[in-house]
């Protein structure tokens, strides 16, 4: 059997010369450089949303509502405060993300991978589901005054309308979550394949 | 990042891109396009990680760690393509390394490492490449034991796979 690997070795090493790149090395560098930038914007256009949501909202809010009710307070905080929370998460997720370092061994590698693959697994899955419902909850209760400052039918088309959008972001998520458990699976998977 | 990094990046390049080529066609059996597009990432992923990379340490160990993960990770995003077309692509690779100017055995090779596990195509082609099998065991992160037992697996599925097709 020795025999047969030495022989594979001595004769790759003979008869097959490294293969010549189509690609040289200031053309990779240049995708290279372009690519590290458009990762960062990518990472943290979410984070920058989710920021100017929730400066538009502390504007907004301070601006219209005058929060002369305990309702309308709550709600207020109900809103703002998860979608902080988002954003902290958000912000933990990406500095996870970059500490996962492709120079690692392959089997450490991997495990960084699952750890971040279960971190946004759970930050799209019970985190995301128990800001949702505060988040309800707190739009409702900011309506209350809001409906003493605009029309009825605007108030009833925004508590009507937001269950849908609601359920929209809902299938989303899941789907998010459902590829995120896959990708746990594969690489589990992975893990046992490369230590077994 | 300075000028001095772009310059070291250069020199690894024009070092190790035969290398990491090779291993990325052996890894897509035989499929020089594929893994030219594969190479691009491989040196992608290393220029980001060049900030971190400390000079006493080895860079063959280094540019093959971040190959290995680069590999693994395509195979990864080809979800439900563990084996990537073992039937459709080696007519097509065949052609490549036909042009290439390779002998036909080499055809076979490449169409028997395609046919290992993921892991174990990566191994393969290292020992291929007279690799020490501490370096090997750094790369997958696993014990020389275990390697052992693993090469001695791949060496067996081969010499089936190369005999009986």
């Amino acid at each position: 059997m020795d025999n047969f690997l030495d022989e594979l070795k001595c004769n790759w090493k003979q008869d097959n010369p490294l293969p010549e790149a189509g690609i040289d090395a200031k053309t990779v560098l240049e995708k290279a450089q372009a690519f590290n930038k458009s990762s960062i914007r990518f990472q943290y256009g979410n984070v920058f949303i989710l920021s100017l949501t929730l400066v538009f909202y502390v504007i907004c809010f301070n601006k219209f509502l005058l929060y002369g009710t305990l309702l309308s307070k709550t709600g207020f905080l109900l809103m703002s405060v998860p979608l902080t929370v988002r954003i902290i998460a958000e912000i933990i997720s990406i500095a996870k993300g970059q500490s996962i370092k492709m120079y690692e061994d392959a089997l450490q590698h991997n495990q960084q991978l699952i750890d971040y693959t279960a971190f946004r697994k759970w930050m799209h899955g019970p985190v995301t589901y128990t800001i949702m419902g505060l988040y309800t909850l707190g739009y409702y209760f900011i309506m209350v005054e809001f409906s003493e400052l605009v029309p009825l039918w605007l108030i009833l088309v925004l508590c009507a309308a937001y269950p849908v959008v609601a359920s929209f972001l809902i299938i989303q998520i899941r789907k998010g979550i459902k590829k995120e458990m896959e990708q746990l699976r594969w690489l589990s998977a992975f893990q046992n394949e490369i230590s077994g | 990042m300075s000028r001095e990094q772009e310059l070291i990046f250069t020199q690894i390049f024009a070092r190790y891109k035969g290398m990491v080529l090779q291993v990325c066609t052996g890894f897509l059996q035989g499929d020089q396009a594929l893994a030219n597009d594969l190479l691009q990432e491989v040196f992608i992923n290393t220029w980001i990680a060049l900030p971190n990379f400390r000079k006493e340490a080895s860079p063959k160990t280094w540019i093959y760690r971040i190959t290995v993960n680069t590999c693994l990770t395509y195979i990864r995003k080809q979800k439900g393509k563990r084996q990537i077309q073992v039937q459709g692509l080696p007519d097509q690779a065949a052609d490549q390394l036909e042009d290439a100017g390779r002998p036909k055995d080499y055809n076979q090779l490449y169409h028997a490492i395609g046919q290992l596990e993921s892991t174990d195509r990566l191994i393969i082609m290292m020992v291929l490449d007279e690799m020490e099998y501490a370096e090997i065991s750094s790369v997958m992160g696993i014990s020389e034991g275990t390697l052992r037992v693993k090469i001695h697996r791949i060496k067996q599925r081969l010499k089936n796979l190369m005999q009986h097709g």
